[in-house]
C-alpha cells in the first residue's frame, strides 16, 4: 500500500474513499487492521473520513435479481433486432442507390443514417478529427457532412469529425469563421473555442477567436445561438444583429448590437475594412490577409486611426490608401512576401 | 531457472498485494519454492489479469456473451445512479441503459479498447440520456451542451453531528453542501463514487483537466469547512 501520511493522501486513495462511503466486510477488516498497525495516523484518518463522509449521497441499491431480469429483457430485444438485420441489409443497398438519385439528398441521407450502418463514431472513444488549417493570405470554405457551410478566415484552424455523431455535431475553432449551419432539430451544433461554447440549432453567424487576441467575438447574422462557458454556465442567447465580446483575461462579457454587417462578415466576401485602426492593428490585418511579413523602418503616426474599406483589392492598392494617411513609403518584395515600410 | 522465476514473482506480488510481503522474506522463501508453488502463483497472476477491464472488454468485443453479461451486471447500478442524477426519471434512465447495451453489442466489432469500462459506460450513458430526454421536449426545454443539472440527495451521517440540535445542524450542513455547484458535485461524485481519475472525469464532463482540478479543489475546500462544523 502506498504511503498514506496526510489527509489528502487518504482522500485521494480510492480504496479508502470506497470504504468510508460504502463499507463492506472485507474493507472493514482491511482498514481496521491498517489503523491498528498505524496508530500515528489516527487524527488524519478521522479528518479524512469526516471530509469524505460529508459527501455521502443516497444511492439506490438494485438487487442482483432485478439486474438479471433487466439483462434478460435486454437480451431479448437483442435477438429481435438481430432478426431484423437481415432484412435491413438488402434495404440498405437500395437506399444507397436512392441516395445518389434523389435530388433532395438530405432526406435520403436521414433515412440512410437511421440504419446506423457505418456510423460507429458514437461509441468510439477517440473521435477522429479532421483538421483544416488556413494559412495567412488565404480563406477557405468547407462543406460538412450535414450540409453546414463554414468559411474560414486566414490563420484559422477548424477541427471536425469525419462523421457527426447521432446526438450532436461538434467542431473546434481557433481563428475566425463564418458559419452557415444546416438545420437539424435533433442535433445541436456546438462550436468550441477555448473556454466558450456556442450552441446552435440552425442559423448563420460569425465567430472570431484568434489565440493572439484577447477577446472572442460572436456575432449573429440570422437565427439564434446560445453562448456558454465550457462547463455549461450560460452567458447569453443572441439573435440577429446581436454580438457578444468576451475578454479571455478578465472574463468580461459585453453584449451589443451591430448595424454594419460588412464590418463583421465582410471578410468572407473579400472586403477588408478598417475602423479607426491604429498602425499595429493595420500591420496585423495586412499580414494575415495577404500572408506577408511587414518590416517597419520608420515611426508611423496614424493620427485618429485609419478608416477604410477595400473590396477584393491588391496589397498595393490597400497600402497606397493607408500610406497616404500614415505618411510613409513602402516597397513590396513579391518573391519574399515582404513589405518594407520606410 | 525455477528459483529465479519464483523470486521475481514473489517480488512482483510484494508490490501488488496489500499485505505487502517483505522482499527479503521472498529471498528466504524462494529457496523452498518448487514447481507447484510456481504454477499456483502463475495461475493467480493470470486470474488477476483476466479480471482487468482491458481483458473483459476485449473478450466482449470478440463476441463473448459472458463478458458482456458481466459488464452489464457489474456496472448497471452505477449507470442507473449516475443517470438519475442527470435526469431524474427512472424509466428514462432504465430505457437508456437497455438501449445503450443493445447498441454496444451490435457495434462490438467497431468499438475500441478501454482499460476503464466504468469510464466508457458513464460517458456513453450521459449522452444517451440527454439525447433521449431532448427527443421528447420542445426546443426551449431541451438540454444543450453542458447545461444539464446534477441532483444529489445527501445522506448526512449522524456521526458528523454530535450536538443536541442535530436536526437544525443537518439542515445547515445540507444547505452548505448544496452550495457546491452542479459541476463540482458531478466531479466529486465521479471521483468518489466511481473512482475515475482526472483525465477520465475531464472526458466524461467534456472539460479540460485543469478545470477538473479546480472543481475538485474548490469542492474539497468547501467540504472541509463543512466537515469541521
Amino acid at each position: 500500500m502506498k504511503n498514506l501520511r496526510n489527509v489528502d493522501d487518504f482522500v485521494n486513495n480510492e480504496q479508502f474513499v470506497e470504504w468510508v462511503l460504502r463499507p463492506n466486510e472485507q474493507s472493514d477488516q482491511y482498514w481496521n487492521n491498517w489503523m491498528t498497525m498505524h496508530p500515528e495516523s489516527e487524527i488524519e484518518i478521522k479528518e479524512a473520513a469526516d471530509l469524505v463522509r460529508s459527501f455521502k449521497v443516497q444511492e439506490k441499491n438494485i438487487s442482483y435479481e432485478e439486474i438479471m431480469a433487466n439483462y434478460d429483457q435486454m437480451a431479448a430485444e437483442l435477438s429481435e433486432s438481430k432478426a431484423n438485420q437481415t432484412i435491413s441489409t438488402s434495404r440498405r443497398q437500395w437506399l444507397k442507390y436512392a441516395a445518389s438519385i434523389l435530388l433532395t439528398g438530405s432526406i435520403a441521407l436521414a433515412i440512410f443514417l437511421s440504419y446506423k450502418g457505418e456510423i460507429s463514431s458514437e461509441f468510439d472513444q477517440e473521435a477522429k478529427l479532421i483538421e483544416k488549417e488556413v494559412p495567412a493570405g488565404q480563406k477557405n470554405t468547407l462543406k460538412l457532412a450535414d450540409g453546414s457551410i463554414i468559411k474560414l478566415n486566414a490563420q484559422s484552424l477548424l477541427k471536425f469529425p469525419e462523421r457527426f455523431e447521432e446526438d450532436r455535431r461538434v467542431v473546434y475553432l481557433t481563428g475566425e469563421a463564418f458559419f452557415d449551419i444546416a438545420e437539424d432539430k435533433d442535433r445541436p451544433f456546438i462550436i468550441k473555442t477555448d473556454k466558450l461554447e456556442t450552441v446552435v440549432l440552425g442559423t448563420s453567424f460569425n465567430i472570431k477567436a484568434y489565440e493572439r487576441d484577447r477577446s472572442i467575438q460572436i456575432a449573429v447574422i440570422s437565427g439564434t445561438v446560445k453562448v456558454q462557458y465550457q462547463d455549461a454556465q450560460p452567458i447569453s442567447t443572441l439573435t440577429r444583429k446581436e454580438m457578444i465580446t468576451y475578454d479571455t483575461k478578465t472574463d468580461d462579457v459585453a453584449v451589443s448590437t451591430f448595424s454594419d454587417e460588412i464590418n463583421i462578415i465582410g471578410w468572407k466576401d473579400g472586403i477588408l475594412t478598417f475602423n479607426r485602426a491604429g498602425f499595429d492593428l493595420v500591420k496585423e490585418e495586412l499580414s494575415k490577409w495577404y500572408g506577408v511579413e511587414i518590416i517597419v523602418r520608420t515611426d508611423v503616426n496614424m493620427g485618429k486611426g485609419f478608416t477604410g474599406k477595400f473590396e477584393n483589392s491588391s496589397l498595393e492598392t490597400v497600402l497606397n490608401g493607408i500610406a497616404y494617411v500614415g505618411n510613409f513609403k513602402f516597397k513590396i518584395d513579391d518573391k519574399k512576401n515582404k513589405v518594407i515600410i520606410y | 531457472m525455477v528459483v529465479k522465476f519464483g523470486f521475481c514473482i514473489d517480488f512482483y506480488y510484494s508490490f501488488l498485494d496489500p499485505n505487502n510481503f517483505c522482499p527479503l522474506r521472498g529471498i528466504n522463501c524462494f529457496i523452498s519454492m518448487n514447481f507447484i508453488t510456481f504454477h499456483f502463483l502463475m495461475k493467480k497472476l493470470q486470474d488477476d489479469i483476466a479480471n482487468t477491464d482491458l481483458v473483459i472488454w476485449d473478450n466482449f468485443r470478440n463476441g463473448s456473451e459472458s463478458a458482456f453479461k458481466r459488464i452489464y451486471t457489474d456496472h448497471y447500478e452505477a449507470l442507473f445512479n449516475y443517470g438519475v442524477k442527470i435526469i431524474n426519471h427512472e424509466d428514462l434512465v432504465k430505457d437508456s441503459i437497455q438501449e445503450l447495451f443493445v447498441e454496444l453489442w451490435s457495434k462490438k466489432g467497431t468499438i475500441g479498447h478501454t482499460n476503464s469500462i466504468r469510464f466508457y459506460l458513464l460517458k456513453s450513458i450521459k449522452r444517451k440520456i440527454i439525447y433521449k430526454h431532448n427527443k421528447n421536449q420542445s426546443i426551449h426545454a431541451r438540454i444543450l451542451g453542458m447545461e444539464y443539472d446534477f441532483q444529489l440527495t445527501y445522506s448526512i451521517e449522524d456521526k458528523i453531528i454530535e450536538e443536541q440540535n442535530a436536526e437544525t445542524k443537518k439542515c445547515e450542513v445540507a444547505a452548505l453542501l448544496n452550495q457546491l455547484s452542479k459541476r463540482q458535485k458531478e466531479a466529486i461524485y465521479l471521483k468518489f463514487y466511481n473512482q475515475l481519475d482526472y483525465e477520465q472525469i475531464a472526458s466524461v464532463m467534456e472539460i479540460n483537466i485543469q478545470s477538473v482540478r479546480t472543481l475538485i479543489h474548490e469542492a474539497l475546500k468547501r467540504m472541509k469547512e463543512i466537515s469541521q462544523k
